[in-house]
């Protein structure tokens, strides 16, 4: 169906306000249709058709005609837009040129806009474009006048300036097109103009701002602006769009700083944005460097998905409101937003969208290939420094993998630039490793990348040929910039532009060769080999070069030092700097450098003190980080060593006033040289000024302490034993443990050679070692000080001392007092009694034991004579200690003859609850054995609990309770007991039965007490127990029977069946 | 619960070779008791003050063997298995075969090499368990004078024996000036050698002494301080054996070598299965008989008869801790037992001439909840207002021992009053009924008064279950003895609802099967022991069968 005539009809009348379309349409060849619509305007309209079946074409104008006559008879009037007159076009080449520049000639409605043609003529700065984008001022909203003002500035000629101050001065036009006007103003004017132009805007600063943005400093500027705008209402903000507007050379400084550090808030913000703008449009890479840095570290405000807002007085804004229930039309955030003194501002959207922004410009600039791009690229890329580098990320995500029911997992990872947008643009556009995926905020690793992988080695950045056409920018870059990864890519950049290397001068590869980046001061060595001639040597770039990164750059200047070291050698200077070099490398070379050659004494002077100097002026990072500090410290410490090592010399014979400096140096390493130059000083110790040593043993630094007391270890014995004895036991017994080991050696030598000194030391610490242990070691530190390295105290110590140490808290004390026992037991054997031998023999501690034993061979001559002693001597056989319990067996068994193991000294031995104890004792009673205490072990032995005596008992009872019924009475309870035992002691048993009834028949008496026992057991169970009782019984029976028992003598009835 | 002691050094023994002199060391923060004697009866007093050592030792319950080493070799055993399979071709196979020999003997050659550090560790850890083995003694003997005896009390680590060794004053002679009064004993395992070395021909000693006697060694620390925190569980099972004593018992005497069979059946027999009880089949007239299941052995005590009036069956359990009693035997004239009735405690009796030693043994030797049943032991036995029980706890103060009638009569207070307030005090460790003599003491188990609302219960379902039965909330619907094995089942009536608990008791009156309808069953089962609807049920049916 094709549309062959319309007609549009508007009727307005009061509230009426309605539309009517009519269409005269062809569906075929010579087939036509009549349709209308109506309705009210600007809704929906209704459809309708004159012709319910397609008619030839006259028929169906008339009914068109009809219709619309009808209609404009009722009040309609037509208001079909008349196809305009089409301006000639000119003509171009340029097939984009022409095609824009039709679309600007022609305006009819278009799926182009008119305003994106206008736009896109300034951005192509096609000046062809001007007159017919002058013709357009005016003839729509205002912003095809801002897109005319700022195309015009691109592609306008001097023809086009009128145009833009009548634009700019205009009262009507707003402000937003009023200052792309002035924009475009200084764009098309010349420098001069230019200049008086932005003069002119100061006289719009308020008036204490004026005479100070004329010819005040830029300090005072600042200040004064700060104070302007600290109680300042919005409108007041206003000022800083003026101050860029002017962009000399007070105001500037203070507006940047306010770029870098202002909120992105309310108030601020919307100026910061026009000066984005305005920024893009100079092309001032500085200022929308800064911003773009800001936008993308600033996150947004608040979120503009969500469905309210917080503000900071905790008052919330909604996105919906409901009013009396109902869900009203109001949405206070958009209303808050369009008012002048909004309280938010900078929204995600708004954040988003500026970001997109930055890049497009930079794109735009990039695909024309403009060196502008460069420029603004590098604005961008300065701002940023290792320290924005986040946290690198990895995500896990899993997906469903149908076919096999498994789920497939798979990772993501972020590095840590990634997230700054326009950066990884710049940087990457092009990387086989990052990519920015649609409506992502940050930029990916790609597959097969993990971020710390090597980087690869194609060029990654976009629009490589521009930069390759501009390697100043990327010089500049290395020179400036603080970021890691802009110095690999201008690094790798520049490789490629020979000629530029190549012409690069000294002092510039001295630059790059001290970067703190290794891949620059690697870059920078290898031009500085090409460029180093080695007969004319340069001393400051091997100076760089010694000091750089690059390890291949400090060997080449190594080597090329050793080749001319004489030269070198002589310059002091040099030296110096090589001995503080901050490369423990080059300090290392510097220290083999000046051990390798042989210094005049007078060259060695002027170094040493050239080095001192250099240390006294090393001061500990205050603010800086706990990295940097690590480093001087270990600076100073290396540079203390060579001095040691280098100039023993000249430091012996350093002034006392220089060392002083060292001591109250900050840096704990310097005060430490001090105290070490004093150790070898050639003023003696005892020279020395006393409080030196004095405040080294206060110090709060162990090291120093340490070497305070060495120092003190170098004082003259006779003062050391006369006066510091006290002193020296403190150290001994001091908290730490450095101390403890560096007043040792000394003890060591004074007790060597002062033997009644190490007398009086040693009681010292015995008091020590008797007391509880204050800190962790040092009881066992004393007992090896005093076995070890005292010698000649033990006889002085007496028994009460060397007890008292035995039964203290702490072992290493015990063990000390055990070996004090064992070398003077020889003196105190009188003076300790049997049982007190015992005890110390069961001892916890070897040594202890040890001494016990010792001793108590001594005694044995005692225990020989003193039957009393010798009981208790025997409580050894049941010392807890296996090695106490074999030596007395072996004394027992090899040392005392049968005189000695008198009945009560064998029923001892025997009594013990310890069955070896008892073996021996009933192996000695058997050697020893004499006839007349046959009956007393019998009855002794009787009483014992355990199986293995009364089992032994019963060899006696044949020989010593035969025929004896009293000692049967006596015996009894031990009979019940044996007969008694629970299904344990067969042969006792046995033993006792026939015994008793072997007794039972040989008197009446006996047989009674006999019969009494058996009346006793005779209950029990075991078969073969109760027939012995019974055959025992029936005996006595037989020959006593008035005595009573418990049995009943029945007939035998034989029964056979 | 805490127990804190002072002893003023420690429990010391001075040997001589004709005389030995023990110094029990007692808890110094106690009201001051002493007593200084020296033994007559040695042997005697030997064996039965061993016998009390074997009570605080005792540990009967089950230990499981510790597998944890072959559960180690038999996981890296199996890992080697796998290893096997895994390798599919013999080839690999022998290989592996082959460095597995050459592993075993490297493991070999290392343990031979480590053979000597293996060994010295091991004597260390010896040594470590000789040095610290009073820590293995749970709660020091009590020890109290009267003016008629010194009894010592102790009981078991196992929660289940008590022992009780009264020794009255003809034991000693020369008896010095005594305080009565209670108090702790610092008790060790050397001491327990000490005793082996009682004789008659050497004169013993007994010292309960607060200032202890003067060979202090220097530099020891005077006093010695000793924490001990006790299970809650330990303190009830200490009480309700104490307290049980109370209660009135089927009583008969056995002959010494009555025990002497009992302890000879145990110790040529080992039960491998259930059920594991001891039988008293009492015939009023007729010898007491006991038999022993599973096998049916059965000791008959001719000498022995049952002097009741009812004909009474009664099983007990946790029977291979009378060989606790065997050392008695050859020194006792008779024992006397008292049997509270089927799973409930018992109390052996022996007549020692001059001493009495009382072994006491609860239910069962598991002080668990699968077989509690006892909580009546530890109930109220009549309302006595705490007035009038104060004024007869002091009465019974001033004389130290009395019977509850003499009490009565002295108090003028009815004897069911008399009886309950002294019930109360043994429940609350303050009095101890003395079996032997028949008479209530006075005995204070610890230094400040029990918490016995802490103690009744061993859990907040228990309490709730007495209070079913309490409210007459629980009935028991159906019983079931399958072959010894009971089932029953019931239903409580809790606040509106009704829950339907069930459970199966096997022959040594085990729970060894229990469901509930309630929540708590329904998310512990019995993980955590049963709820208190099962408990109920069970008290129900105990109730029932009296």
């Amino acid at each position: 169906m094709t549309l062959i005539q319309r007609t549009t009809l508007h009727y307005q009348e009061g509230t009426s306000n309605k539309i009517y379309e009519v269409d005269l349409c062809q569906i075929d060849e010579g087939y036509y249709v009549v349709n209308f619509r109506y309705g009210r305007s600007g809704t929906k309209l209704k459809e309708g058709t004159k012709t319910t079946e397609a008619v030839p074409l006259a028929q169906a104008q008339q009914i068109f005609k009809k219709l619309v006559g009808e209609k404009t008879k009722k009040g309609y009037r037509d208001v079909t837009i008349p196809d305009l007159i089409e301006p000639q076009p000119i003509a171009t080449d340029d097939p984009r040129k022409q095609a824009i520049l039709n679309r600007l000639a022609n305006n009819k409605p278009s799926q182009w806009k008119l305003e994106r043609a206008i736009w896109r003529a300034g951005e192509l700065k096609i000046s062809e474009a001007t007159p017919l984008i002058l013709k357009l001022i005016g003839t729509g909203e205002p912003l095809r006048d801002y897109c005319i003002a700022w195309a015009l500035g691109w592609c306008g000629t001097k023809e086009a300036i009128a145009a833009l101050i009548n634009l700019h001065q205009n009262a009507s036009t707003p402000n937003f097109v009023s200052r792309i006007a002035f924009e475009a103003r200084l764009k098309l004017s010349d420098a001069e103009t230019k200049a008086s132009l932005q003069a002119e805007m100061i006289k719009f600063l308020p008036p204490e701002l004026r005479s100070l943005a004329h010819n005040g400093s830029q300090e005072a500027f600042a200040t004064a602006l700060q104070s302007h705008l600290k109680h300042s209402t919005y409108k007041h903000f206003a000022v800083l769009d003026t101050i860029y507007q002017i962009d000399n050379q007070y105001v500037r400084p203070a507006l940047l700083n306010i770029l870098s550090n202002a909120p992105f808030q309310p108030n601020y913000f919307q100026r910061l944005r026009h000066i984005f703008k305005m920024a893009e449009y100079r092309h001032d890479a500085e200022v929308f460097g800064i911003l773009t840095y800001r936008l993308e570290k600033e996150q947004a405000s608040f979120n503009s998905n969500s469905y309210y807002v917080k503000l900071p007085n905790n008052e919330y804004l909604r996105k919906i409101v409901y009013e009396n229930g109902n869900r009203s039309n109001r949405n206070e955030i958009e209303e808050e937003l369009k008012h002048p003194q909004s309280r938010i501002a900078y929204s995600s959207k708004t954040r988003e969208y500026l970001l997109r922004r930055v890049w497009r410009t930079l794109k735009k600039l990039g695909e024309q290939g403009d060196p502008e791009y460069i420029k603004i690229a590098a604005g961008v890329l300065l701002q940023y420094s290792d320290q924005d580098a986040e946290q690198v990320m990895e995500s896990v995500f899993y997906r469903w993998n149908r076919s096999n029911w498994t789920r497939i997992q798979f990772k993501r990872n972020w590095d840590a630039f990634a997230g700054y947008l326009t950066f990884n643009h710049i940087l990457y556009e092009n990387s086989p490793r990052y990519e920015l995926k649609p409506n992502s905020h940050a930029w990916r690793c790609r597959e097969g990348y993990k971020p710390g992988d090597p980087e690869p080695q194609v060029r990654e950045e976009a629009f490589p040929q521009l930069w390759e056409q501009n390697p100043q920018a990327l010089l500049q870059l290395l020179l400036q910039s603080h970021c890691l990864l802009v110095h690999h890519f201008a690094v790798k950049a520049l490789r490629v532009c020979h000629h530029f290397c190549a012409s690069l001068d000294t002092d510039t590869i001295i630059q790059l060769v001290t970067k703190p980046y290794e891949v620059t001061a690697q870059f920078g060595t290898e031009l500085a080999l090409v460029k180093y001639n080695p007969t004319q040597p340069n001393t400051e770039l091997i100076l760089a070069l010694v000091n750089s990164l690059s390890e291949q750059g400090r060997a080449q200047a190594y080597l090329w030092i050793e080749e001319q070291r004489e030269y070198f050698l002589e310059d002091s200077n040099f030296i110096t700097a090589l001995i503080t070099s901050p490369q423990t490398e080059t300090r290392t070379f510097a220290r083999r450098l000046l051990a390798g050659s042989i210094l005049s004494d007078r060259t060695a002077q002027v170094l040493a003190g050239r080095i001192i100097a250099e240390l006294l002026t090393l001061k500990p990072a205050l603010h800086e980080t706990s990295l940097i500090e690590k480093g001087i410290r270990e600076l100073a410490k290396e540079i203390g060593e060579t001095l040691l090592l280098c100039f023993p010399l000249q430091l012996r014979t350093l002034g006392l006033s220089i060392i002083d400096d060292f001591l109250a140096h900050s840096l704990l390493e310097i005060q430490e040289l001090g105290a070490r130059i004093l150790l070898n000083h050639e003023i003696s110790s005892e020279n020395l000024p006393p409080q030196i040593i004095e405040s080294l043993l206060a110090s709060q630094n162990q090291s120093l302490r340490v070497l305070g007391i060495r120092l003190f270890g170098q004082l003259p014995d006779e003062k050391l034993i006369s006066e510091e004895r006290t002193l020296m036991v403190g150290m001994a017994v001091n908290a730490k443990e450095d101390i403890r080991n560096a007043i040792k050696p000394i003890i060591h030598r004074l007790g060597k050679a002062h033997p009644t000194f190490a007398i009086a030391l040693a009681s010292d610490f015995i008091e020590v070692l008797l007391t509880p242990e204050k800190y962790e070691g040092v009881h066992s530190y004393l007992a090896r000080l005093l076995r070890e390295d005292l010698q000649g105290w033990i006889s002085s110590i007496n028994k009460e001392t060397a007890y008292r140490l035995i039964q203290a808290k702490s072992s290493t004390s015990q063990e000390l007092g055990g070996l004090i026992l064992g070398a003077n037991y020889q003196t105190w054997v009188e003076e300790f009694t049997t049982s007190e031998i015992v005890r110390l023999a069961n001892h916890e501690i070897l040594s202890v034991r040890e001494a016990a034993r010792q001793i108590f061979v001594q005694i044995l001559d005692r225990l020989r004579t003193d039957a009393q002693e010798m009981l208790t001597a025997v409580r050894m056989l049941e010392a807890k200690w296996e090695d106490s319990r074999e030596f007395a067996f072996k004394i027992f068994t090899t040392e005392f003859s049968s005189a000695e193991f008198t009945p009560s000294v064998l029923v001892s031995i025997c009594d013990s609850v310890r069955e070896d104890a008892r073996k021996l004792g009933r192996d000695l009673l058997t050697r020893n054995f004499q006839a007349i205490d046959g009956q007393e072990y019998l009855l002794k032995f009787s009483e014992h609990p355990s199986q293995d005596m009364q089992l032994f008992a019963t060899n006696y009872l044949e020989k010593y309770a035969e025929n004896y019924p009293k000692r049967l009475r006596e015996l009894s309870p031990y009979f019940v007991t044996v007969l008694s035992n629970v299904n344990r002691g067969r042969v006792a048993k046995q033993r006792i039965f026939n015994f008793l009834n072997a007794e039972a028949q040989k008197s009446e008496e006996a047989a009674k007490i006999v019969a009494e026992i058996m009346t006793r057991q005779s209950l029990t169970m075991a078969i073969g127990d109760k027939a012995t009782a019974i055959q025992i019984m029936l005996q006595i029976y037989k020959n006593y029977p008035h005595l009573s028992l418990p049995i009943q003598l029945k007939a035998v009835s034989e029964v056979r069946s | 619960m805490e127990f804190n002691y002072t002893y003023k050094g420690s429990t010391e023994v001075l040997e001589r070779s004709n005389s030995t002199q023990m110094s029990f060391s007692p808890d110094t923060k106690r009201p001051p008791t002493y007593f200084i004697g020296e033994l007559r009866q040695n042997v005697a007093f030997r064996e039965a003050i061993s016998a009390l050592h074997d009570v605080v030792i005792s540990d009967m319950q089950f230990k499981p063997k510790d597998k944890t080493a072959y559960k180690e070799w038999r996981a890296k055993q199996e890992d080697i298995d796998w290893e096997i399979v895994a390798a599919m071709r013999q080839d690999t196979a022998d290989k592996i075969k082959q460095l597995q020999e050459e592993l075993t003997e490297l493991k070999k050659s290392s343990y031979e090499r480590w053979r000597p550090y293996y060994q010295a560790q091991r004597h260390y850890f010896d040594y470590l368990y000789e040095k610290d083995r009073d820590a293995w003694f749970v709660l020091d003997p009590v020890i109290t004078v009267h003016p008629d005896e010194v009894f010592f009390e102790c009981f078991s680590v196992d929660e289940s024996s008590y022992g009780r060794l009264g020794a009255s004053y003809e034991v000693f002679k020369n008896i010095h000036e005594f305080a009565c009064g209670t108090t702790n004993i610092d008790y060790s395992a050397a001491l327990y050698d000490e005793f082996q070395k009682i004789r008659s021909y050497k004169s013993t000693h007994l010292q309960v002494d607060p200032s202890g006697f003067e060979v202090q060694t220097t530099n020891e620390a005077a006093y010695k301080e000793v924490k001990i925190d006790l299970p809650d569980s330990w303190v009830r099972g200490f009480l309700q054996v104490s307290s049980a004593m109370s209660l009135p018992a089927v009583r008969f005497d056995l002959h010494p070598m009555d025990i002497h069979n009992i302890c000879f059946v145990l110790r040529r027999h080992k039960e491998t299965k259930g059920p594991r009880s001891m039988r008293y089949h009492l015939q009023p007239g007729e010898p007491v008989r006991v038999v022993f299941e599973p096998w049916e052995k059965e000791v008959v005590c001719p000498r022995s008869r049952y002097l009741g009036n009812e004909p009474q069956i009664i099983r007990v359990w946790g029977r291979r801790r009378l060989h606790i009693l065997e050392r008695l035997i050859p020194v006792a004239n008779k024992f006397t037992v008292h049997l509270l009735g089927t799973g409930m405690p018992s109390f052996y009796v022996a007549d020692l001439g001059d001493m009495s030693f009382t072994l006491g043994l609860s239910g069962w030797t598991a002080n668990d909840w699968s077989q509690s049943g006892n909580f009546d032991l530890m109930a109220p036995r009549a309302d006595v207002d705490e007035w009038t029980q104060k004024i007869i706890f002091d009465a019974l103060q001033e004389n130290w021992l009395e019977t509850a009638d003499s009490l009565a009569q002295r108090l003028k207070f009815s004897r069911t009053a008399v009886l309950g307030a002294l019930s109360a005090y043994t429940q609350a460790g303050r009095i101890i009924y003395d079996l032997n003599k028949q008479v209530y003491r006075v005995r204070e188990l610890s230094r400040e008064p029990l918490p016995m609302e802490r103690l009744r219960f061993a859990n907040e379902r228990e309490e709730n279950a007495k209070r079913f039965l309490n409210q007459n909330a629980a009935q028991v619907t159906s019983v079931n003895d399958r072959d010894g094995v009971l089932v029953l089942q019931g239903n409580i009536r809790d606040n509106e609802k009704t829950y339907n608990p069930s459970l199966t008791i096997d022959q040594d009156e085990r729970i060894i099967e229990a469901e509930c309808t309630c929540n708590w069953h329904q998310q512990n089962k019995l993980y955590k022991g049963p709820c208190e609807h099962i408990l109920a049920l069970r008290m129900q049916y105990v109730r029932q069968c009296r």
